[in-house]
């Protein structure tokens, strides 16, 4: 028992690590943008997907790491510009738009990708022993790497030009206009940003959950309630509310199955949200 | 603008006035002759037909429950499925477990529904707008997963598949398999609750809702309490969403399943409104049935592609014509009649 609850504390940690990744670009499209995006678990499909075909195409999975969220950063940053752009002024809309999307690409990842699941191999084998069993070195890996590139959007965030203005924007549109940054370009780099982001965990996920069309709509759910916990647009609040979520579904599901220790993440939230209605780490 | 035409009083000229009462007939004759055709044809068409128009006016019902909340209140749910859910599995589960009457089983539906609409409402109309879709699209997913895993009540996976108890009026007993009694009894409630939401959105109750959707902080300083005219519009919008459901588990599918839970209906139900538009309650009822009658057609073809499709759709609507099909007819004939 107490080397499944480690285990399970260990999973929600690696897992927590996705999240923390996903969530990021969700709360900063829409701490931004204010795009809902429902399509945000299907930029994370899809990353996952693209991943499986580089894959059978250069058989590297480290070009896949790079290449697969560049694709879908890419294709983020057209959808933004072109089908995105005239609805951004009105949040419901966006959710609509976003929601088209959803079925669009699921539909279309469906008919030409198929139906049933595929498995990608972890790209190395090696265990890590803790104590009597042994770990998986490729989830450790994961929350790794996902921790290098969160703390690579904070510096890029924090001290590059292109961060400053994204914050700027974020603090006040017209202003940010008025001294002459390039609203618009920040807008789809952030979007871009989001998918790529979203893709990355998609891709860092795939060896461990398996690839399917579907796959985005469970972590969309979880996505959300990290962000409604953690407050929209606060780097720190996704971070740690990822965390938080990861280990509240890891823990839950030792005594649950995994769809209802979701359900337990979301009666948290609906606590958390009585009380602090803007979440926990709300930069207003 | 939307809902009840305003009074003659309201218009500029005289002649706009008299365009107004004239547009108002148009459109009344129009619902009138809408009317008599469902009335009276029915009877002489297949048994396909007969089973898809009932299908539609139970999900055009649906849809203009979502209409009160979103058309008039502003609030856009992204987990109306559940109450048409509950709807459903009010009925099948009074059935399946205490072998209830028709009416009795119909009452069930609606009871549970109103409990949960008031629960969940109670949550959802404090947390902001964003807050708002969330918990409710949330919502979706908790009772899809309750549905589905709660096997000892609801049948998980399988459902509750069951027979709809006979209608009986008194003089007669008929029975709910038939499918053009079934689309009688459904013409019925549909136009009983139709007529009852046209009369809510007209009323002053219906104004107050318009003015929260238009202008919350305004509504707030003329003594409203928002909060609670949210909450109203949020339960009465679910009941209406329950009936539809109840009626949809007597008439058309008497198996009450999981999937009726699930957002992707709620995504449903926000397309048909938007395509028919937003505000008007009749709108998403035809929107419903334009986009049925377009799936029937289109899964002949190609099956797999309607989702992509109604995504194509969603679209375009939501980029080049957000006020759907009848608010954009409402504003071509602006300058002659007015609905």
């Amino acid at each position: 028992m107490a080397g499944q609850v480690f285990l399970q504390v260990l999973n929600g940690f690696v897992w927590g690590w996705i999240l923390a990744l996903i969530s990021l670009g969700l709360s900063l499209i829409f701490g931004l943008l204010q795009i809902i995006n429902i399509a945000h678990g299907t930029l994370y499909m899809l990353g996952a997907v693209f991943s499986w075909y580089l894959l059978q195409w250069t058989g590297s999975f480290w070009v896949t790491l790079i290449g697969a969220p560049l694709l879908v950063g890419l294709l983020g940053m057209v959808l933004e510009r072109t089908l995105l752009r005239p609805v951004e002024k009105n949040p419901v809309m966006t959710i609509i738009a976003t929601f088209a999307l959803l079925l669009i690409f699921q539909q279309t990842v469906l008919l030409t990708f198929g139906g049933s699941a595929r498995r990608i191999p972890e790209p190395f084998g090696f265990q890590v022993s803790l104590g009597q069993f042994g770990y998986s070195g490729y989830r450790l890996v994961v929350a790794g790497i996902a921790v290098v590139v969160l703390a690579g959007v904070w510096i890029f965030l924090h001290k590059t030009r292109a961060g400053l203005w994204i914050r700027a924007v974020k603090q006040d549109k017209e202003m940010a206009l008025a001294l002459g940054i390039p609203v618009s370009t920040v807008y789809t780099l952030t979007f871009g940003l989001g998918a790529c982001l979203a893709a990355l965990s998609g891709v860092l996920a795939a060896p461990i959950v398996a690839v399917d069309f579907r796959m985005g709509i469970d972590i969309i759910i979880s996505a959300f309630i990290v962000v409604i916990i953690g407050g929209v647009g606060s780097l720190k609040g996704s971070v740690i509310s990822a965390l938080l979520v990861g280990e509240l579904i890891g823990i839950a599901s030792i005594f649950l199955a995994p769809t209802m220790a979701q359900v337990v993440a979301l009666l948290v939230m609906a606590v958390i949200l009585l009380f602090r209605p803007h979440g926990l780490f709300q930069e207003v | 603008m939307s809902g009840s035409p305003p009074g003659p009083q309201d218009g500029p000229h005289p002649s706009q006035a008299q365009r107004d009462i004239a547009g108002r007939r148009v459109f009344h004759g129009i619902l009138a002759g809408v009317f008599l055709i469902l009335i009276v044809l029915p009877p002489s068409l297949s048994l396909f037909w007969q089973t898809l128009l009932t299908e539609i006016l139970v999900w055009g019902l649906f849809a203009m429950a979502f209409d009160l909340l979103y058309g008039y209140a502003g609030l856009l749910s992204f987990g109306h499925s559940v109450f048409f859910g509950l709807g459903m599995y009010g009925v099948a589960l009074s059935v399946h477990w205490f072998e209830s009457g028709l009416w009795i089983a119909l009452a069930a539906g609606w009871l549970l529904t109103l409990f949960f609409a008031w629960v969940i409402g109670f949550f959802a109309v404090r947390v902001g707008m964003a807050g708002f879709i969330i918990l409710t699209a949330l919502m979706s997913v908790i009772f899809h997963l309750i549905a589905n895993n709660w096997e000892s009540v609801t049948g998980g996976d399988a459902g509750i598949p069951f027979n709809a108890p006979p209608l009986s009026l008194g003089f007669a007993v008929f029975s709910l398999e038939r499918p053009i009694t079934a689309y009688y009894f459904a013409l019925a409630v549909v136009s009983a609750a139709f007529l009852i939401l046209r009369r809510l959105v007209g009323s002053r109750r219906g104004r107050v809702f318009e003015a929260i959707r238009e202008n919350e902080d305004r509504a707030v300083l003329l003594g409203y309490n928002i909060r609670k005219e949210k909450l109203r519009a949020f339960v009465l919008s679910g009941l209406f969403a329950g009936i539809a459901g109840s009626l949809y588990s007597t008439t058309v599918d008497r198996f009450a399943n999981q999937d009726y839970f699930h957002w992707f209906l709620s995504g449903d139900v926000v397309i048909w409104t938007l395509l028919g538009g937003v505000g008007t309650l009749v709108g998403p009822a035809l929107g419903a049935g334009v986009l049925l009658v377009l799936k029937d057609y289109l899964s002949v073809w190609w099956p797999k592609g309607f989702p992509i499709v109604v995504g194509v759709l969603m679209l375009l609507l939501v980029i080049f014509a957000p006020q759907g099909m009848l608010g954009f007819a409402r504003r071509k004939i602006r300058g002659r009649w007015r609905f």
